[in-house]
């Protein structure tokens, strides 16, 4: 027997036969879990939080955002559909600048109102490590403390080089989650 | 070629939900969904099964000719690659 609901797939249909669903789907349910039991685990992607969170290795358990402090990791809802798991370098009123530790850039002028959470405890390959733990709160705040110098040095070496480079190989790293 | 150890295919509602537990590789912070006809072959997949059967068992379950469902089965031979899905 013929089905007759034909699915046009990839030749005529406009959505494929395996769609990846927008992100908001996966992150909609992790706020309901932060509701629910007030913490939510969520994998790490990307690079821009190396070395303490390695790509797909680690994972992070949030809490929802209390009192939000400098050094704090957070997950930052852009409203664009992109989330990021970076670290809050200083906060001025209800707005914040965060950076990934291992990014070029500072991310200036956020709403604290966006975040989703608050990372309180890293899972590090399988070890769950909390984030008051004597050398997390040390790591986090030499981070913090560099973030700022570390990124001006860099552009500052970026733009004493560039005449020696070639036009158009000036290259900023993209964002990444 | 076969679907990877780690996957499973769950209904939810009317969607074909893709859930992957124990890959590793597999990108977590994202969702995965099928059509009905992608559904229809990823449970062909589940067993193994080589293209021209994918074509085959989409021919006569389905009203399409040899030639479309040929192309749409590597379509959807290529996504799943793509995500690293199946094992050759």
């Amino acid at each position: 027997m013929k089905n007759e609901k034909v699915e046009k797939l990839s030749s005529s249909g406009r959505k494929g036969p395996l769609q990846v669903l927008p992100t908001e789907t996966y992150f909609a349910l992790v706020r309901e879990k932060l509701a629910e039991n007030g913490q939510a685990y969520v994998r790490v992607t990307g690079t821009s939080m190396q070395p303490l969170l390695r790509h797909l290795r680690d994972g992070v358990i949030i809490e929802p955002p209390g009192r939000i402090r400098p050094g704090d990791i957070v997950l930052f809802d852009r409203r664009n559909g992109r989330y990021a798991l970076h670290r809050v370098i200083r906060i001025q009123g209800d707005r914040f600048t965060m950076a990934g530790d291992n990014q070029w850039y500072l991310d200036r002028d956020l709403p604290l109102n966006q975040v989703v959470g608050v990372v309180r405890w890293v899972d590090r390959g399988g070890r769950k490590i909390s984030c008051e733990k004597f050398f997390m709160k040390m790591y986090a705040r030499v981070v913090t403390a560099l973030s700022v110098p570390r990124i001006n040095i860099r552009r500052a070496v970026g733009w004493l080089v560039k005449p020696f480079r070639r036009a158009g190989s000036d290259h900023r790293k993209g964002e990444r989650g | 070629m076969k679907i990877k150890p780690g996957y499973m295919l769950r209904k939810v509602v009317d969607i074909h939900v893709i859930i992957g537990i124990g890959d590793e590789n597999y990108a977590p912070n994202q969702i995965m969904s099928l059509n009905e006809t992608g559904a229809f072959l990823w449970r062909i997949l589940e067993d193994g099964a080589e293209r021209d059967q994918l074509v085959e068992r989409l021919v006569s379950e389905y009203d399409v000719d040899t030639h479309t469902a040929e192309a749409d089965v590597d379509a959807f031979l290529s996504s799943l690659r793509e995500k690293a899905l199946i094992a050759e």
